[in-house]
């Protein structure tokens, strides 16, 4: 098996791997086989994941196959739908076939949060420089997303999105770069910060609003073998119109909540606890209020800068 | 668990237990449990499946060894099967299980053409070792060891193999086809094609490429496996791979096995 | 044998399962990993106590509603009976108290 970049494939031979399901996309600690006949589904994912590493060879050894596909023979070309296929029974609804890169992204969350058994995953996203990590929880309408692609302009390392990962033997959080999933009014605030051209086209109708995808930077992609140590752990609450603020949060507080975001915490068990109280040793967690993206990046430096390196 | 004193406290350490009291005399738990989202993810790590991406075949001889590879053997209707394919199979293989891997439905009825392990070498048991080019003639010595199992409810003989080995009760013919993959070979053959050119000490099982295996179709509602067939063969075998391994990458499925060896143990 | 459902009688001794846990304090709350049940539990200042008390030496019933009062530096009336059952019958719905005499 070799690496190569999957910019450097020629499409007829991306096309082929993935309609034989040996596309395997090697980023972070897991490899995926993907598979997929859907135009959309691959023009997307050569474009996002241009980039990204690619084993190539006869077979590899994967950790999550995926499958996005018609849902049946008649979906397939009648009014067509597609859903992503982890390989495993999951409750989704078809989406229509232009929505082909949502279910993509989806399916590939779908298999890190029900699939990954050697790491515990909570649904943060996490940035990092040369001091450490910082964990931006997730929280309906907390403007995480926003907040991690806000951060990267800054100069912060994309770990991952949607996910911290946490190595069970080390408490080191682990790199899983993938496009930042931006929904509806973040979608052109981040086009103003980043660039137009760092933003996918816009997916509308989807189940959450309009969605975009941030597009993912060659250097994290290059440092995604660096793992991370957290240092801060933030809460983001966004208000329209609201002051900024910054409220310090009980250790024990930030613990459960991001046990309650983990959708592996109790299959992984003792180590995920460990790996866990280890991590949350080194940190500081704090909840922010704001009401716009300077406000939220004012506070996170702030509050960086006082953390030790 | 460390049990720390907690006598010699501070005055705001005591009142801080009294207001506690107080609240726990209004009722107020005195202990939390946390809800992680884990009942879902559990049960769809139960109901994961796996895809063999490529034709995966299966070797196992009388003892219970068993070779996986891609390579392929010939097969007379009898059975018995073609020492030479067999040799290359076995020299070719992927991975190599350690005698009593498969579980006992999976291997030959009886071994009558003999095994030319002598002759091929490489197998613990009988002959010198192929692959030992100081052979000391002292079989079991050139026989690497069965692995320690880290898993206390590993059953090194009678159940051996069964994923886990906690259900304790497999059943099956070794040949079942509505699991996909099919077992070829029995075990008694004739000589009738002479000498050591055909053998009937070991049985091959194929896995068709893209074949899908989902583990929890073996598992039976009290939790205990039914192996059978080829598929069922599989995961015996990955299930001592995990025993020996644990989740290291490397076979494939492995996850998939695990996290329902996970959740069985949490029932 | 119930045992939980009745557990006043002086010759049942209670202790606690102490191999079954994983503790990882955070200020006065302490995390608490069952190895039983794979569940997390947050304990206060008081469900430790209990748990630190029990640890020291298997007791009554009776002796953990007269004694614990003592331990925890109060007097009998700031941690009645009342409270020291509830208490007790918490810790035991989780699977962390052992009857270790009968």
């Amino acid at each position: 098996m070799k690496n190569v970049a999957l910019s450097d494939l020629p499409p007829e031979t991306v096309k082929r791997l993935l309609s034989e399901g040996r596309l395997y996309l090697h980023l972070g600690p897991y490899v995926t086989a993907l598979s997929t006949k859907d135009a959309g589904v691959r023009e997307f994912l050569t474009d996002m994941y241009q980039d990204c590493s690619i084993l190539v060879g006869e077979e590899a050894l994967v950790d999550f196959s995926l499958e996005v596909r018609a849902p049946n023979l008649v979906r397939r070309y009648i009014r067509r739908q597609i859903v992503a296929d982890p390989g495993f029974y999951f409750p989704a609804v078809p989406l229509p076939v232009k929505l082909g890169p949502l279910c993509l992204e989806m399916g590939m969350n779908l298999c890190v949060a029900l699939q990954s058994f050697r790491q515990a995953i909570f649904h943060a996203g996490v940035v990092s420089d040369q001091k450490g990590g910082i964990v931006i929880a997730a929280r309906s309408g907390g403007g995480k997303s926003t907040l991690t692609a806000a951060l990267m302009e800054e100069g912060f390392r994309l770990l991952s999105d949607e996910f911290a990962i946490l190595c069970a033997e080390t408490s080191f959080l682990l790199a899983y770069p993938r496009p930042v999933s931006l929904k509806n009014q973040s979608i052109d605030v981040v086009r103003v910060f980043a660039g137009a051209d760092q933003v996918s086209d816009r997916l509308t109708g989807t189940p959450k609003g309009d969605i975009a995808y941030r597009r993912l930077r060659k250097s994290d992609l290059e440092t995604a073998n660096l793992p991370a140590k957290a240092k801060l752990i933030l809460f983001p609450r966004f208000q329209a119109e609201a002051a900024p603020a910054v409220e310090k949060m009980d250790i024990a507080d930030a613990a459960m909540q991001l046990i309650a975001s983990s959708p592996n915490y109790q299959v992984i068990g003792e180590p995920a606890f460990h790996a866990l109280m280890q991590m949350l040793d080194g940190v500081e967690a704090y909840e922010i209020t704001y009401g716009n993206t300077e406000d939220s990046l004012m506070l996170v430096k702030d509050l960086w800068e006082a953390v030790d390196g | 668990m460390v049990v720390a004193k907690l006598q010699e406290k501070d005055k705001g350490f005591l009142e801080r237990r009294r207001h506690l009291l107080r609240l726990g005399a209004a009722g107020v738990p005195m202990v939390l449990t946390l809800k992680a989202s884990a009942t879902e993810p559990v049960h769809s790590a139960l109901d994961c499946a796996f895809v063999i991406p490529s034709a995966t075949n299966i070797l196992v001889d009388v003892d219970g060894k068993a070779w996986i590879g891609d390579g392929d053997i010939q097969e007379k209707n009898s059975g018995e099967l073609k020492t030479s394919d067999v040799t290359s199979f076995k020299q070719n293989a992927e991975f190599v299980f350690p005698s009593g891997s498969a579980p006992d439905q999976f291997r030959p009825d009886e071994c009558s053409t003999g095994d030319d392990d002598d002759y091929w070498g490489n197998d613990c048991g009988w002959g010198n070792d192929y692959d030992e080019p100081t052979g000391d003639n002292d079989d079991q010595g050139s026989c690497q060891a069965d692995p320690d199992r880290n898993t206390p409810w590993f059953e090194e003989e009678g159940e051996d193999g069964e994923p886990g080995n906690r259900g304790n009760s497999y059943s099956g013919s070794g040949n079942d086809y509505q699991h996909g993959g099919k077992g070829k070979g029995k075990g008694k053959g004739d000589d009738d094609d002479g000498g050591s050119a055909w053998t009937d000490c070991y049985k091959f099982y194929q896995i068709s490429s893209n074949t899908t295996i989902s583990p929890a179709d073996y598992l039976s509602g009290n939790g205990s496996w039914n192996l059978s067939g080829a598929n069922g063969l599989y995961l015996a075998l990955a299930g001592k791979y995990l025993d020996t391994y644990g989740n290291d990458g490397g076979f494939p499925g492995i996850s998939c096995l695990l996290s329902i060896l996970n959740y069985l143990e949490y029932q | 044998m119930t045992v939980s459902a009745n557990p006043n009688n002086d010759h049942w001794l209670w202790g606690v399962y102490t191999n079954h846990m994983v503790t990882h304090s955070f200020g006065d709350t302490t995390f608490v990993y069952n190895r039983q049940s794979g569940t997390t539990h947050i304990f206060n200042l008081v469900s430790m106590a209990m748990i630190e008390f029990l640890s020291e030496k298997p007791r009554s019933m009776n002796e953990i509603i007269r004694d614990f009062p003592a331990y925890m530096g109060v007097d009998a009336a700031e941690c009645p009976a009342g409270v020291v059952r509830r208490l007790f019958g918490e810790l035991d719905e989780i699977g962390l108290l052992e009857l270790v005499q009968s």
